[in-house]
C-alpha cells in the first residue's frame, strides 16, 4: 500500500510553495491520478510543472504587486543587511581586517557571519511576506528569484571580492552565504504566510 | 469585447471539455478527457491555470465538492460553464470555421 502513497516531499513542496489558489485541488487531483497507477516520475514532473505554471500565472495576474514586492523586498534587504552585517563589521572589524591579509579566520567568525546573513534574509523574507498578504507565495518566489539574479549578476559583473558575502574574496564563502541568504528569505516568507491569521 | 476576454486555444479546448463533461467536471476527468481527445499528455497545473483564466473572464464558475480518501482527504473542485462562456464558445465557432474554409493545405493539399 505504501507504494501507492504519493511522494510526501513533492506534496509538501507544492503545498508550501505552490502559487495557485487551487493548490489543494491540484494536489488532490494528482493524488487521485497517482493512485490510479501513475509513476513517481510522473508525479514529480506534474509537481514541478504546477509550481512553475502557478508561479508565472499568478505573477502575471498580480504584476504590479509582484513588481512592488521586488522593490520593497530589496530595499528591506538592503536596510537590514546594512544594519546587521554593518553591526557585524563594527563588532569584529579588527578580526576581519587582520584576516584580509592572512585569510585564516577563526571558524566562529564564519558561523557568526552566516548567522547574521541568515537573520538578514529571514527578516527580509518575513517583512516582504507580511507586506503582501494574500499574494505571498508568487510574490516571495519572484523576490527570491530577483535576489538570486542579483547575486549571480554581481558575481559576474563586479566580482565577488567586492561583496561582503565573500568575507574577503573567498568563492566558497560567497556561494555558501548566498545559499544561506536565499534559503532564509524563503523560510522567512514561508513563516510569514504559515503564521498569518486566517482571513475573516 | 476586449482582447483580454477572448478565448485562447487551450482555454477553448478546456471549455469544450467542460461542456462535454457537464456536472462531473473536476480536475481528473477534465485532464483525462483532454488527453483522450487530443492524444497528448496534459499537466494538471496548466489545466488549472487555464481554468483560473476562464474564471477571471467570467466564462466559468467553480464550487468545492466533497473530500474523498483517494484524494488524501482533499476536496474536489467542480467547474461549470456560465451563460457568458457558452455564448463566447458559440461566437468563436463560426469565426474558426470561416478561417478554416478555403485552405487546401488543411484538406490534404500541399503544405
Amino acid at each position: 500500500m505504501t507504494t501507492h502513497q504519493p511522494p510526501s516531499l513533492a506534496q509538501w513542496l507544492l503545498g508550501h510553495f505552490g502559487s495557485s489558489p487551487n493548490n489543494e485541488a491540484v494536489i488532490g487531483d494528482l493524488d487521485e491520478r497517482y493512485r490510479e497507477g501513475r509513476s513517481r516520475t510522473w508525479y514529480w514532473r506534474q509537481i514541478f510543472i504546477a509550481l512553475i505554471v502557478g508561479f508565472i500565472h499568478e505573477t502575471w495576474r498580480h504584476k504590479i504587486l509582484a513588481l512592488r514586492a521586488v522593490i520593497v523586498g530589496n530595499i528591506i534587504l538592503y536596510r537590514v543587511a546594512n544594519l546587521l552585517i554593518g553591526c557585524f563589521g563594527r563588532l569584529f572589524n579588527g578580526t576581519v581586517r587582520t584576516t584580509a591579509t592572512d585569510r585564516q579566520l577563526p571558524m566562529w567568525i564564519y558561523i557568526a557571519f552566516a548567522f547574521a546573513v541568515c537573520l538578514t534574509g529571514w527578516a527580509g523574507g518575513w517583512l516582504t511576506g507580511r507586506f503582501h498578504r494574500n499574494y505571498e507565495r508568487p510574490v516571495m518566489l519572484l523576490y527570491t528569484l530577483s535576489v538570486v539574479l542579483y547575486l549571480a549578476g554581481f558575481a559576474i559583473a563586479a566580482g565577488i571580492n567586492y561583496s561582503p558575502l565573500s568575507m574577503g574574496g573567498s568563492p566558497e564563502c560567497y556561494l555558501l552565504n548566498s545559499a544561506v541568504l536565499v534559503g532564509s528569505i524563503l523560510l522567512g516568507g514561508l513563516h510569514a504566510y504559515t503564521t498569518r491569521p486566517a482571513a475573516v | 469585447m476586449t482582447k483580454r476576454d477572448q478565448l485562447g486555444s487551450f482555454e477553448l479546448m478546456v471549455i469544450l471539455v467542460l461542456i462535454r463533461l457537464g456536472e462531473n467536471a473536476y480536475g481528473v476527468p477534465i485532464c483525462e478527457e483532454l488527453e483522450k481527445r487530443t492524444g497528448r499528455d496534459v499537466s494538471v497545473g496548466s489545466v488549472y491555470a487555464a481554468l483560473e483564466r476562464l474564471e477571471d473572464k467570467g466564462f466559468v464558475t467553480s464550487e468545492l465538492g466533497e473530500p474523498t480518501p483517494e484524494r488524501g482527504g482533499r476536496a474536489k473542485k467542480y467547474f461549470h460553464v456560465t451563460a457568458r462562456g457558452l455564448k463566447e464558445v458559440r461566437e468563436t465557432q463560426p469565426s474558426l470555421v470561416k478561417l478554416w474554409q478555403g485552405l487546401p493545405e488543411l484538406h490534404g493539399g500541399r503544405a
